[in-house]
């Protein structure tokens, strides 16, 4: 009987030790509040990404509506014969252009923005912002507060735009005020307003952007560069005689510059040029066949001072001309024995 | 008598090591099905993030390198998920690999038979313009009585040239077992 009692006792303090344990391990587990912690976690880092995957999705359509934007405003320049009058009026017609499709920002249509897809940016966003709402119950809202456009590049152009957006979820929010997203756009494949305004004239309807692979140059690499219509940089100034004491600078041009058929000096670093193929134009003896002077009918003077400035090449035809400038400016410079004065001034 | 009681204690000492064995059991077992569960999250988690950054030149086996060769895949630079987009909304019809499958869901099947195990079942979708389409799947019979399944979204969209965009849709990889 002595036994039998603490037999019972020994039982009753294994179970009480087995019960002990078991409540101690359930405790420091605490699943329930970890799981709930942690599926919290995980939506909200999925949420992160998808708010994050919006801003990237901004600057695409930045890009895509930027590039649509310009190639209406050169085909604008075209349909008006109306060069834009300064940096300003470029960026305010891009401004709208993106916007609201109008280049007026009221009623003229930018070409292209919204001939079959509508391409201006809230445009692009309200698509997001719906498949946010229905796919991924997230609440967006946005409001473009700002874009504009800057040249950094001979062939690069900076576009941003500042922006205000929230997004809202049952697990978070977000809430993201007049943050600036910025992006390049290349103006490779763009039409040259030049050649668009002054070609028709010469027997040319346009000319793409294209940027040359050139690297070392001479003769061959340069009537490569010809044939293809390509476009480089150009940093010289060919100074012309007037015949009456007086000449005049002429320069090659940025792509800005060629917006507004203006030179300016912040643009400097940016000018590019391209040469005219003779075939495609009809002979004249008094120029040079580079663009920016050929395009806008600039005749050297003959009698008058420049006496030996335009050669012919070998090798080029006896056609294709080029000024002393651009056969001496290096790196582009072509070997001297092969400049022809045969005939031209 | 004595060795009667020494006996009882024994098998005091072997019931109260038995519940606590027990009780042991019955909580690691709880653990180990917890982990279970992140493991596939990671999985479907690994899936997805290898699908939106591996790009096609990273990652080019048999079924892909014909892609290339026949010039089904245009750009190696692209990554898988765009690619199969591309494929998606160009509705290419049949690739020249030996079946009639398109070449999405060739591409599609070819990369899942890689990254996921033959255990896992999977549904790949694209929703574009509020159309959703299945590009491939495996296992789909054993949907219903999956112990777990879970869903990956994706916002996918992508320059098609400098003034075209695909998008914006939503590929889903929804993975169970």
């Amino acid at each position: 009987m002595e036994l039998n009692k603490k037999a019972i006792m020994f039982t009753f303090l294994s179970v009480m030790i087995a019960a002990l344990f078991s409540t101690m391990f359930t405790a420091t587990k605490q699943s329930p509040v970890d799981e709930k912690v942690n599926f919290a976690n995980t939506q909200i880092r999925v949420l992160n990404e998808h708010v994050e995957n919006f801003e990237s999705y901004v600057l695409r359509s930045l890009e895509i509506s930027g590039y649509t934007a310009l190639q209406g405003m050169i085909q604008y320049i075209e349909d008006t014969s109306t060069f834009y009058s300064d940096t300003g009026d470029i960026n305010n017609s891009y401004k709208n252009c993106v916007q609201t499709g109008f280049i007026d920002g009221t009623s003229t249509d930018c070409p292209f923005m919204t001939d079959i897809d509508d391409k201006t940016v809230p445009s692009l966003l309200d698509l997001v912002a719906a498949l946010f709402l229905d796919e991924l119950n997230i609440d967006l809202t946005y409001s473009v507060l700002d874009i504009g456009i800057e040249q950094i590049g001979s062939f690069e152009l900076k576009t941003w735009i500042n922006i205000t957006y929230n997004a809202d979820h049952s697990y978070a929010k977000w809430s993201q005020p007049n943050e600036r997203l910025e992006t390049t756009i290349s103006i490779v494949g763009l039409e040259d307003p030049i050649y668009n305004s002054y070609g028709p004239a010469k027997g040319i309807a346009s000319n793409t952007f294209k940027k040359t692979t050139i690297t070392k140059w001479n003769n061959s690499a340069t009537l490569d560069f010809l044939n293809a219509q390509d476009y480089r940089t150009f940093p010289g100034v060919i100074n012309i005689d007037d015949g009456a004491g007086g000449s005049t600078d002429y320069l090659a041009m940025s792509f800005m510059e060629r917006l507004t058929d203006t030179t300016m000096d912040k643009f400097a670093a940016y000018r590019i040029e391209s040469f005219i193929r003779p075939q495609d134009v009809s002979p004249d003896d008094n120029t040079s066949y580079v663009d920016f002077v050929f395009l806008k009918n600039v005749d050297w003077i003959c009698d008058f001072g420049n006496p030996t400035s335009l050669y012919t090449i070998t090798g080029f035809g006896s056609e294709f001309i080029l000024d002393f400038i651009h056969l001496a400016t290096p790196p582009y410079n072509l070997t001297r024995s092969d400049w022809l004065n045969n005939g031209v001034c | 008598m004595k060795k009667r009681g020494s006996y009882f204690f024994v098998l005091d000492a072997m019931i109260g090591g038995t519940i606590l064995l027990i009780s042991l059991v019955i909580i690691f077992n709880s653990y180990l099905n917890t982990a279970d569960t992140k493991q596939s999250y990671v999985l479907a988690q690994d899936i997805t993030s290898f699908l939106v950054n591996a790009k096609i030149h990273e990652f080019i086996d048999a079924v892909v390198l014909d892609m290339i060769n026949d010039g089904e895949i245009a750009n190696i630079d692209n990554t898988y998920l765009q690619q199969i987009a591309i494929f998606h909304d160009n509705d290419p019809g049949t690739c020249g690999i030996g079946d009639n499958l398109n070449c999405a869901e060739n591409l599609t099947v070819d990369l899942m038979n890689a990254i996921l195990p033959i255990q896992y079942g999977y549904n790949y979708t694209i929703e574009n313009n509020g159309l959703r389409t299945v590009i491939a799947s495996r296992n789909l019979d054993s949907f219903e009585t999956s112990d777990f399944a879970l869903a990956s979204r994706k916002l996918t969209f992508f320059k098609l040239s400098e003034s075209e965009i695909f998008g914006p849709a939503i590929t889903e990889v929804l993975i169970w077992s």
